[in-house]
Order: C-alpha cells, then structure tokens, then sequence
C-alpha cells in the first residue's frame, strides 16, 4: 500500500517532496495503529491541516469498510456451505504459513540483541500461555526498552 | 446503543495499543472480539478475506465484527473507534515530529517493543494452527487425531510458494482455499 500512497502524493499530486514522505513514512510506522491510516492522516494534516487529516483518513478507510461490509452480509448467510467451509479451513491452514513467513520476516529485522529475544519469547509466553492481554506484552516492551537505555546511559558514566 | 460504545472502546484499545500494524496486531483483536460473541473461525475467516482484499487488516476486522455484533453503525463505530487514536496521536506530534523521531527515550520504547511485536505474530500463528493445523480438542481420541494431514500439506505447500516459487499472498491464499475443497 505505500508504495501507492507514494507514488500519487509526490509524483501525481505532488503534494510533498520524495524525502517528507520517507519521513512520514517512518515515524507511521513507528507511532501504534494501521500505518497506512497514520500515513494517511500525517499527510493529509501537511498538505491542508486538520480537515486534510479528515477527510484523507475517511479516504483510505471507506474502500475497505465498503468491501468487507458487502462481504460480511453475503457471508453472514452462506457462511454454513459446507464446500465454504472446506475452502475457509484449507485457507486458515495457508495463513498460518503466511503469518509465520511475516514473524520470520519482521523477527530478522526487529531482534538485534540477546533482550530482544527475551522479550519476544517472554510476550509470546504471555499472550499464548497464560493469556494475558497483548497490551501488557507491549507495555512490557517499551518498560524493558527504557530500562535498558537507562542502565547502558549509566555504565558509560 | 451501549454495544456500539463498547465497540468503539475495544476498537480504540486496538487502535492505541498496536505497534508494527498487520498481523502484530492480530493478538490485540481475537483477545477483544471473544467478547461479542465471535470463534476462532470466524476471526480467521476475517484475516482469510483480509488477505485477499486490499484494506489494511484492522480496518477489516473491525468492519465485521462491528457488523456481526451490532449491524452497521456496529461497523461504523468500530472502524471510527480503531481510526481515532492515530488521529489524535498525529495531530498532537506533527509539528513536533523531528524531536519526536530523535528523541531517545521514545526510541528505547520502541526498540523494545518492536520484538514484543514480534513474539506477538508468533502467537497469532499458534491460534490459526489450532484451527486448522492441529485440534486440540481431539487429543482424548489419541495423539495423532489431533493432526489434520491435508491442512498441513496445505502449509507446507505455501511456505514453498512463498519461499520458493515466490507466489503472491493472494495467489497463495486463494490455492489454499482450492486445496481446502479438493483435499479436505
């Protein structure tokens, strides 16, 4: 998707410079929720203020809340199709190899130290073993993050 | 109008609280959605659609759960509610957002998030497996019960697609479904 957002801000519209969207990018990413959304209302916000940030987020959100609102009332009432069935569990077995493609993926990037496998182990624990709510696994994330600035900060005085 | 606060409240905790968006915030959703009444199934049928469908995965979800539980204005709160914590966060940090991107605190957050986000998606992929790949709940009919071989054939296959035939996500996810129909 931002490969699109880029493509029509700077090159179509061009509304932001190639290197304010590499920015708006990063910190998107950065900041929790649907980065394409953040990207979305960042550039919205730049090119005109508060209403730009509106109505580019009611942009980039309708598509999608259209399409899943036709399928989710068709699916509402065919969702029990027996072959339907077959072919939504033949598609779990797919997403769960695609969702294990992303971790690797996202794991080769985000772990860079010993810690950083601590804590994806210890939030993996959390959320699968003893069901705690993902939010501690992230509070927990950035609590350790600091913690371990604070302490490097504090050795090289 | 009570379920549609409650909607938008679950949403909004989703929209606030997940780092790395996509699957890492696939945990945050199935942990909200048991409560109105949603299985395993249906949420993975959601991600199924989502895979296949351009929008980001949030929004999708929170479009059909919000519609499952409440009908549309189920939706729209929903989507509204997984929506407002960027915009709330963008407007407060956009003219400050070089010292927010150089500063080293928020930095050390985020370096320790980013693998919890990680250990997140990882678990997400034990849920999907539970209701495809293995069924628990047939363990008192022996071990090997709770394995289903044509699923994990269906795994194996995207894995080498993806891996080594390069297949796209929504080529994959569509064999998966054709699969599902002839080896099921």
């Amino acid at each position: 998707m931002l490969p699109l957002i880029q493509r029509e801000v700077t090159e179509k519209q061009k509304w932001l410079s190639e290197e304010e969207i590499l920015d708006i990018f990063a910190i998107s990413q950065s900041i929790p929720g649907v980065i394409s959304i953040n990207s979305a209302i960042f550039i919205g916000r730049r090119v005109a203020g508060v209403g730009g940030a509106i109505f580019s987020a009611l942009g980039i959100i309708l598509p999608s809340f259209v399409i899943i609102l036709v399928i989710a009332t068709v699916l509402v009432s065919f969702r029990q199709n027996p072959i339907l069935d077959k072919v939504f569990t033949g598609i779990r077995a797919a997403s769960a190899a695609l969702i294990l493609l992303a971790a690797i993926k996202m794991a080769k990037k985000a772990i860079t130290n010993r810690l950083g496998i601590a804590i994806a182990i210890v939030s993996f624990a959390l959320v699968v073993l003893l069901d705690i709510h993902a939010i501690w696994a992230v509070i927990l994330g950035a609590v350790v993050g600091i913690g371990s600035r604070y302490l490097k900060e504090r050795k090289k005085r | 109008m009570m379920e549609y606060f409650r909607l938008f409240f679950s949403f909004f905790k989703i929209g606030l609280f997940s780092f790395g968006g996509g699957y890492a915030m696939l945990p945050l959703i199935y942990q909200e959605i048991g409560a109105y009444g949603l299985t395993m199934k249906e949420f993975s049928d959601v991600v199924a659609i989502s895979q296949m469908t351009p929008g980001p995965i949030a929004v999708n979800a929170a479009t059909y759960v919000g519609y499952k539980a409440a009908g549309f204005w189920g939706s729209a709160f929903a989507t509204f509610g997984v929506s407002l914590p960027s915009f709330i966060l963008i407007m407060l940090i956009s003219t400050i957002f070089k010292k927010f991107q150089t500063n080293t605190t928020v930095q050390a957050a985020l370096d320790g998030i980013r693998p919890a986000t990680v250990g997140m998606i990882a678990s997400a992929i034990v849920f999907f497996a539970n209701t495809s790949l293995v069924d628990i709940s047939l363990i008192s009919e022996g071990f090997w019960k709770i394995f289903s071989l044509p699923s994990i054939a269906i795994f194996a296959f995207t894995i080498v697609g993806s891996k080594y035939l390069k297949l796209g996500p929504i080529l994959l996810t569509l064999a998966g479904g054709i699969l599902g129909i002839i080896l099921l």
